[in-house]
């Protein structure tokens, strides 16, 4: 189990809307079905995270009403929030394959000696 | 549902408030309920237990109350930021849909702003005046509890300055003032070796510059010691400064030859600073001599008066200051009943006391009526204004109902409204304040006919800028608010579909036309006031003063400033009186130490021979030196006895002559020739000769004023008047009159030189007078022009809503005069009303200026006709022409007008 950090939670809304709009019940769910629950993450601080991006205008939300006629707030990308997923994007998996070539070397052993 | 409720949420029914806008509180709370209800109903399906799904969902969920918190705190503060930048983004989209809206109409916008600039203007103008004379402080420190002192006299019966003994008594009340100064403004000579010049210096008790805090550009003021010790010391105003010495700083610690005396410059005042002496810029201030003899002598003399200025302790009021004064004033009647018998005290504000508290009487009230004729002239302004919006809100009527029915609210419409008007009056108030600036300048110019260095400052401060500020503000909820309101109820339905013509149309068109009547009835009052103030002018103007007006000149010279001693000064004098007779033109000449209406007077303490030691009938009495032939010449006629001769000289008995009401105070049912009377201080008794007739000396329309003369050549005096009397116009002696003195004695300067008349009509006896006139002319002139511009755009205005009906009219034979008949009618009928209404109520506001008037009453019945007359015709005037546009229709077209 992982902690999730600010800006992680934020990249993860972002991927979750990429697949259409959603509401906040619907991300919770979509990313613990897509991390298989590896990521553990408290559904209340997810609507914190979401009111401060519509805030920032990455995401625009609305009322809208789910299959089951409940009335629920729908979240969605806005053309800002789209710029923002591709720029985190590129960061994340950067990120990632550094992480990875530094795992990769530390099975083996550094090069000794001065220079 | 039972979700953990926050104890502080706010109760459900406040969730009907989405009602009337957007409710976050309520919306946070139906987003997280909807994700624990989900939760719940999938946990059901999958089998688990009610309360259980319940359970777990909410500890997957966290802390849910502090959640809603954070969020709702979220949501809340940035509402309110959006809220603010909204509404600036409203207004200035207001802004900018109303300047658009302008440009389209430019001529109306050109209109509005001109009407507007103009009413402001004037009022800013004015106020300008009246706060340099009423409300801007003294340029010293705690000029808030400056007060000018003055002292009463029964036969004076007016504040006239103080001598140094009542100063030196009023200075002991020391609970009450924290020091008085004493000051009095002196021509002086200055010798710039080949020539000299005279100057106006304030001669001050040594304390002034101390106690008033005299703020300093230079050096420093003299103190008490300078004084006490005779020191002759002198500081320089900021401008004599700047004019004399180049703003040089090495001028500190020169000599300069004033009155033949060496004073040494010690400072120069703040450029702020320009001394005490009404309206004039003094060039300098030197302290009086009060070394210990000289201050017996100032003590025991009469003859040195003294505005007396103070500052009072924080914390007294006026009223504790006067309280202490006349205590203090009664023992000094009982003390010296010769100079003091009935003599009280008067304490003033130094604001109202301006320029001095000698003359200050009438300026309130006449800054009072001047300021009310200027804001009749806003309001008459504004009503055009009003007017004008209205129908521009009728062309508008279309465009607004299109609005309206798209889903514009009311109060967006008001808004948009009244933004036009905001923006109207703020060009306005900038028109304003350049217009207010150029005519203070130009009144700063005029010039009084006199050569004391006067000196007018009208220079906008903020209280100036507050007030056009305020004027622009009322202007706009005046001008503005009335046809925003009618727009905000406009009816998008009938407007529609009426094509214009509605009752809406008839309610409006009723609507202007109270206005137009109010218009009317204002600038009659200010019409009726104006001529009130012309009928004034012409009746002060040729007003019987009691001596001699037309074909009178006057030159003053000084021969002290050119040290003459008393010998050569009689036989100076004696030459000019000489040569001047012999000009030819000339008829008569005569000298006087003052002229009447001049800026200085002298009095003095009077004893008649019937005053016993019990019953001192010591009087303070107006005087005048005058040479044999004054009467004859340019005085008031003698009504009994004779007037001053040659043979009336030192080695004879003193004589003297009072006017009629002197002798009615000093000896009545007596024949006052051959009594005798004294002045206090002086050893010679002056035996009665003759009596004048009373005239008037100091202000237009004053009550009988006891006054007498004296002969020159018992009294004699370095500076005088030459008064002569000519055949033809008297400006065409003054270059023979300039020769005469030249060729006696070139360095001798000549001051005042200038026709009585002149010196009466732009001097102080009328300029006030013809000032009030002027302004009232303005006012009126505006407020004509501006109420005929209102009634024109209403007659106007309805004949081209009335195209159709007249053109049936027309069509159906009416005659040309018919129409222009009918046209007519709607015009005069509401200036008649208006003339009418205006008339009553200037009937009830006039009588408020009656005590500034001269020789008229205030419901003078000719002004009472003729200014409604001139309203009358010009009325018609306004009328006539839609009328004749009106009766020249072609029907044909006219019918075709939708």
């Amino acid at each position: 189990m992982l902690d999730v950090l600010q800006g992680t939670l934020e990249f993860l809304i972002l991927r979750t809307l990429a697949w259409g709009p959603q509401h906040g019940f619907g991300i919770a769910k979509w990313i613990k079905t897509v991390t298989d629950g590896r990521l553990q993450i408290e559904d209340g601080a997810l609507y914190p995270a979401l009111h401060r991006m519509a805030q920032k205008k990455l995401i625009a939300a609305e009322w809208g009403v789910t299959e089951s006629g409940r009335r629920a707030r729908y979240y969605e990308l806005t053309p800002l929030g789209r710029e923002a997923l591709q720029r985190q994007t590129t960061a994340w998996t950067d990120y990632v394959s550094a992480v990875q070539q530094i795992i990769a070397a530390s099975t083996r052993k550094p090069a000794r000696g001065r220079g | 549902m039972a979700v953990d409720r926050d104890p502080h949420a706010p109760p459900a029914w406040r969730r009907y408030l989405r009602f009337w806008g957007p409710d976050p509180a309520a919306d946070v709370d139906a987003e997280l309920e909807f994700h624990l209800a989900s939760r719940i109903e999938e946990l059901t399906k999958q089998g688990r237990h009610l309360s259980e799904a319940r359970r777990t969902a909410l500890a997957e969920f966290g802390d849910y109350a502090s959640v809603r918190r954070e969020v709702q705190m979220l949501d809340q503060s940035y509402e309110r930021r959006r809220d603010v930048i909204e509404s600036l983004a409203d207004l200035g989209r207001d802004a900018r849909y109303a300047l658009r809206s302008l440009r389209k109409s430019p001529g109306f916008a050109v209109v509005v702003v001109f009407t507007m600039s103009l009413g402001i203007g004037l009022n800013s103008t004015m106020f300008s005046l009246v706060n340099a004379y009423l409300f801007r402080p003294a340029p010293i420190p705690s000029a808030e509890r400056l007060v000018v002192i003055g002292n009463i006299s029964p036969l004076l019966k007016q504040p006239h300055e103080v001598p140094y003994r009542d100063l030196q008594a009023y200075r002991e009340l020391r609970g009450v003032f924290e020091d008085l100064v004493g000051t009095v403004l002196n021509t002086e000579s200055l010798d710039q070796g080949d020539r000299t010049d005279r100057i106006w210096v304030e001669r001050t008790t040594g304390n002034y510059f101390s106690s008033l805090r005299v703020p300093m550009e230079l050096g420093r003021g003299y103190t008490e010691d300078a004084s006490n010790r005779g020191e002759h010391v002198v500081v320089l105003s900021h401008e004599f400064w700047s004019r004399r010495f180049a703003a040089d700083s090495g001028v500190l610690g020169r000599t300069l030859r004033i009155q033949g005396e060496s004073r040494t410059v010690i400072g120069v005042a703040a450029r702020v600073f320009h001394g005490f002496a009404p309206m004039v810029q003094s060039d300098g201030w030197s302290p009086i001599d009060e070394s210990p003899a000289a201050r017996r002598q100032l003590l025991d003399r009469q003859g040195d008066w003294f505005n007396v200025y103070g500052v009072l302790r924080a914390g007294t009021s006026v009223d504790q200051a006067r309280t202490a004064l006349s205590e203090r004033s009664r023992q000094l009647r009982a003390d010296f009943p010769s100079t003091n018998k009935g003599v009280e005290p008067v304490l003033v504000p130094e604001t109202r006391a301006r320029p001095a508290i000698t003359v200050a009487g009438p300026l309130p009230l006449m800054a009072a009526v001047v300021l009310s004729l200027t804001l009749m002239v806003l309001v008459v302004s504004c009503a055009n204004v009003a007017s004008l919006l209205l129908a521009r809100g009728t062309t508008k009527h279309r465009e607004v109902a299109v609005c309206a029915a798209l889903g514009a609210s009311r109060w967006r419409l008001t808004r948009q409204a009244l933004m036009e008007a905001a923006i109207l009056s703020f060009s306005g108030a900038i028109g304003a304040v350049v217009l207010a600036r150029w005519s203070t300048r130009a009144l700063a110019r005029i010039r009084l006919a006199t050569d004391a260095p006067l000196f007018f400052d009208f220079t906008p401060d903020w209280r100036v800028f507050a007030f056009t500020t305020a004027a622009a503000v009322v202007t706009m909820l005046l001008a503005g608010l009335l046809p925003a309101l009618r727009n905000a109820s406009a009816s998008p339905h009938a407007a529609l579909v009426g094509g214009g013509r509605s009752a809406t149309d008839r309610a409006q068109q009723r609507l202007r036309s109270i206005i137009v009547v109010a218009q009317i009835a204002v600038s009659a009052i200010v019409v009726i006031a104006a001529g009130l103030f012309a009928r004034s002018m012409r009746a002060a103007e040729t007003m019987q003063l009691g001596f001699k007006t037309d074909n009178v000149l006057m030159a003053q010279f000084d021969l002290s400033l050119t040290r003459y001693d008393s010998a050569r000064t009689r036989a100076f004098q004696r030459d000019v009186l000489a040569r001047a007779r012999a000009l030819p033109g000339v008829e008569n000449a005569a000298l006087a130490a003052r002229v009447p209406f001049g800026y200085s007077n002298n009095a003095q303490n009077v004893i008649g021979d019937r005053a016993t030691r019990e019953n001192p009938d010591g009087q303070l009495i107006l005087q005048n030196v005058v040479s044999p032939n004054y009467f004859r010449t340019a005085g008031p006629a003698i009504v009994r006895g004779r007037e001053f001769v040659d043979a009336d000289d030192a080695s004879s008995p003193h004589v003297a002559i009072v006017n009629e009401a002197m002798a009615r105070e000093l000896w009545p049912n007596q024949d006052p020739i051959g009594r005798t009377l004294r002045v206090v201080d002086q050893k010679e008794e002056l035996r009665v000769v003759g009596i004048a007739r009373t005239a008037q000396y100091m202000f237009l329309g004053e009550p009988p004023r006891p006054f007498f003369w004296t002969a020159l050549g018992q009294h004699p005096r370095a500076d005088a008047f030459l008064e002569i009397v000519t055949s033809g116009a008297p400006e065409s002696l003054i270059p023979a009159v300039r020769r005469i003195v030249r060729d006696l004695d070139p360095n001798v300067p000549l001051f005042e030189v200038r026709s009585m008349k002149d010196h009466l009509r732009n001097g102080r006896a009328l300029f006030t007078v013809r000032l009030g006139a002027l302004f009232g002319g303005t006012f009126a002139l505006l407020a004509l022009a501006l109420a005929t511009v209102g009634l024109y755009g209403l007659v106007s205005y309805s004949v081209s809503n009335r195209t159709r009906e007249i053109g049936i009219r027309i069509a159906i034979g009416a005659t040309m005069p018919n129409v222009v008949g009918l046209v007519l009618r709607q015009g005069v009928t509401l200036a008649l009303i208006g003339v009418g209404l205006g008339a009553v109520a200037a009937l009830g506001i006039t009588r408020i200026m009656s005590s500034l008037l001269y020789g008229v009453r205030s419901h003078d019945p000719l002004t009472f006709v003729l200014g409604p007359v001139a309203l009358g015709v010009v009325s018609v005037l306004a009328s006539w022409f839609p009328a004749r546009r009106a009766a020249a229709m072609d029907p044909v077209r006219a019918l075709r007008v939708e």
